[in-house]
């Protein structure tokens, strides 16, 4: 008989961060993560989420640090640029390994 | 799925196809090519500067028209530092060494006498088909630096128009500028129209926000 594993045998899911887990900021993350920066139309384009949830998990994102939000205006109409900052490009980097290491 | 999402590669691929789906590119190289097949027509006494100037005002033209066109309905995207470093660099290397060959291989070529070298008198003799394979290889070269794949085919056209007007032109070939003109504005002519469908397919997909 199998022997059932006890949890410290389990692999490391609770180092996954969960606020990136999530898969419509985890998008956010990913399409941010290739590029220097974009605006909101441009991810909204990308990703097929909707101004509401975009900006909803962009609020969450902005929160916690991984993004940088900047708001100005482009020929007299609002425009949203976001970019990864330092700690969201390192929470993704640890991000992927921590998910490549859960299914080595 | 969770691992098509995080695939950066083809992430960065789709923002690369996205951002040259607006048919610009082809616009400008085809309408570049076409200029350039017109120049060759005239006796202007300033053609080789007006060829020279036009590359970099072009490329700055494109620039805006991207801001008036692209943006307003894709969204804004900026590529990484390096990434717009390595394609301003390898740009430079491609365009560099292609004008290079192309002005040695048509100088070379230009009224060699039988004594010449016979690299010369091959050049000599398949001039036409020479520049053509120079123009497929620029744009090969574009289309794997820019990530943009409609360049590959334009560039099998290429070698395709320019291997029928050597063989229009049949033998003994002379080689003037003014043979590179017509293959130059039939290939100018394609990108231009197969850019202005690709735009009219991207006006229609992103409509501009009211």
């Amino acid at each position: 008989m199998t022997p059932t594993p006890s949890n410290h045998d389990l692999p490391p899911v609770k180092e996954i961060d969960r606020l990136i887990h999530e898969p419509a900021r985890l998008l956010i993350m990913a399409h941010l993560y290739v590029v220097e920066g974009a605006d909101f139309l441009y991810l909204m384009n990308q990703t097929g989420l909707t101004f509401g949830n975009l900006s909803s998990h962009m609020t969450r994102l902005e929160e916690a640090g991984y993004i940088e939000v900047e708001k100005s205006f482009v020929d007299k109409r609002p425009n949203t640029r976001l970019s990864l900052t330092d700690a969201g490009r390192k929470a993704f980097d640890e991000y992927r390994a921590s998910m490549k290491s859960l299914f080595a | 799925m969770l691992t098509d999402d995080v695939d950066l590669k083809e992430i960065e691929r789709r923002a690369l196809t996205a951002y040259h789906e607006d048919g610009l590119l082809d616009i400008f190289i085809g309408g570049y090519l076409l200029f350039f097949g017109f120049l060759t027509f005239t006796e202007f006494e300033y053609r080789p500067i007006l060829i020279s100037i036009m590359a970099p005002l072009g490329t700055m033209f494109y620039h805006e028209v991207k801001k008036l066109v692209t943006y307003p309905r894709l969204g804004f995207m900026k590529f990484t530092k390096e990434r717009r470093a390595r394609v301003a660099r390898d740009t430079i290397i491609v365009l560099f060494v292609a004008g290079f060959v192309t002005l040695t291989g048509l100088f070379t070529g230009m009224g060699a006498p039988e004594s010449a070298p016979w690299g010369v008198l091959l050049l000599n003799r398949y001039n036409l088909l020479f520049q053509g394979g120079v123009l497929a290889l620029i744009l090969l070269a574009l289309g794997r630096v820019m990530s943009v794949n409609r360049l590959y085919w334009y560039s099998v056209i290429s070698l395709l128009v320019f291997s029928a007007g050597y063989l229009y032109l049949g033998s003994p070939y002379v080689v003037s500028l003014r043979n590179l003109g017509p293959p130059c504005a039939i290939i100018g002519v394609i990108m231009v129209g197969i850019g202005a469908l690709h735009y009219r397919r991207f006006i229609g997909k992103y409509p501009k926000e009211a």
